[in-house]
């Protein structure tokens, strides 16, 4: 019985240290600057520039309806001496109908836009939150602060500041390292 | 199931040692019985492995919640595909058959849901939405989701089920089919994402490690 007291004690101080190290958990207050993150989060120049080159076609698409719309325009303006009275009512109502069927699509347009600038943000919004909660947990922070310039952190230490760490992690993450 | 008889049999030796007062013999099956413990993976009953699963700590679930939308991802072990294939009349030697058929693939379950009901019944409210959105679950997940391995390189999606519930279930499941990428387990994670599908969401990415997929339970079939 003496000879197994010794195994048995320092097996349980073993498992005891073990739990002890495993649970402790950095106490330490920090923050990440979010807009930075997002400002320098690789993948963010890339929606970015899908983005605008989607916003510039239907752009460019609602450009070319207003130009052939002016130049009716001008065109019924030059003609219009030379029109009967039916011709000219007949005519400003196709316009005028052109020119209600030109402002939907340009509504809907800037509606499709908004909708597709807020899907590029949220995505970058969940790559950054999923990137922080993993940075969190295997490096232990009970909490990590976000700062995004609304004053929700008016003070904290250089020291505390885990935006470059976590960008670098964010980055080599994305571009598969 | 193999390790819970096994279990059985040292909990009956266990209890034998300690009427006995062989304490050195005691301390040793604890041990053992305590490792035993940690490496169960063959289940008795589909029930006991879908229990295995949905616990978090285990690996297989990943949940998400963006902009009130639930997302849950469940890796789906080869033998729960199994089970649905085989009887009592089922040979050994057909059982190895079918599970090397289904053992080539991954298998990952997405449900998705809003307050406890479809995304259909829960979240469009206009007819045409209505419309675009079964659309978009029966024929267009396969350029939504995107399986992408830790070197950034993608996998092909070899086939996707959504099995219409109408309003019955309170999620909308999904199941994607993806080969078993020898490469892609090679790494220590691989990622899953679904672009967003209308909801608002962005996309959802998830991050999965392969180590539990390597060590998939199985069933005691």
């Amino acid at each position: 019985m003496k000879k197994l007291i010794i195994p048995i004690v320092s097996i349980i101080t073993i498992v005891l240290i073990s739990s002890f190290v495993a649970n402790n958990s950095k106490n330490e207050l920090v923050y990440v600057d979010v807009n930075k993150l997002i400002e320098g989060y690789n993948r963010t120049k890339v929606e970015k520039e899908a983005f605008t080159e989607k916003t510039n076609v239907l752009k460019a698409n609602v450009d070319s309806l207003i130009t052939n719309w002016q130049t009716e325009l001008k065109v019924y303006e030059k003609e219009r001496s030379s029109m009967g009275e039916k011709e000219i009512e007949l005519r400003q109502e196709l316009l005028a109908n052109k020119q209600q069927q030109i402002n939907n699509y340009q509504q809907a347009v800037q509606k499709q836009v908004q909708e597709e600038d807020q899907k590029m943000t949220q995505t970058l919004i969940n790559d950054i939150n999923d990137y922080v909660q993993e940075y969190g947990k295997k490096h232990g922070y009970p909490m990590i602060f976000g700062a995004g310039g609304n004053g929700n952190i008016m003070y904290a230490e250089e020291a505390s500041d885990l935006t470059d760490e976590v960008l670098i992690g964010l980055n080599a993450q994305y571009e598969g390292e | 199931m193999r390790s819970m008889k096994v279990n059985k049999n040292m909990i009956c030796i266990h209890s034998q040692l300690l009427v006995k007062g062989n304490l050195k013999a005691l301390f040793v099956c604890t041990l053992l019985l305590l490792l035993s413990a940690c490496n169960q993976n063959v289940f008795d009953s589909k029930k006991e492995l879908l229990a295995h699963l949905q616990d978090s700590k285990n690996g297989y679930i990943y949940k998400k919640e963006i902009n009130g939308l639930n997302y849950t991802l469940m890796y789906r072990p080869t033998d729960m595909l199994v089970q649905q294939e085989i009887n009592d009349k089922t040979t050994q030697n057909e059982l190895d058959s079918i599970r090397s058929k289904y053992g080539k693939y991954i298998y990952l379950n997405i449900a998705l849901a809003k307050n406890g009901e479809e995304v259909l019944n829960s979240v469009i409210n206009k007819k045409s939405d209505f419309g675009s959105m079964v659309n978009q679950l029966v024929f267009g997940m396969g350029q939504k989701v995107h399986l992408i391995s830790q070197t950034r390189d993608t996998l092909e999606l070899l086939d996707y089920i959504y099995p219409r519930e109408y309003g019955m279930s309170k999620s909308t499941n999904m199941m994607f089919v993806y080969p078993r990428n020898e490469d892609l387990l090679k790494n220590e994670y691989f990622h899953f994402t679904i672009e967003d599908i209308g909801l608002s969401t962005g996309e959802i990415g998830f991050k999965i490690s392969t180590r539990v997929i390597k060590k998939e339970p199985k069933l005691n079939l």
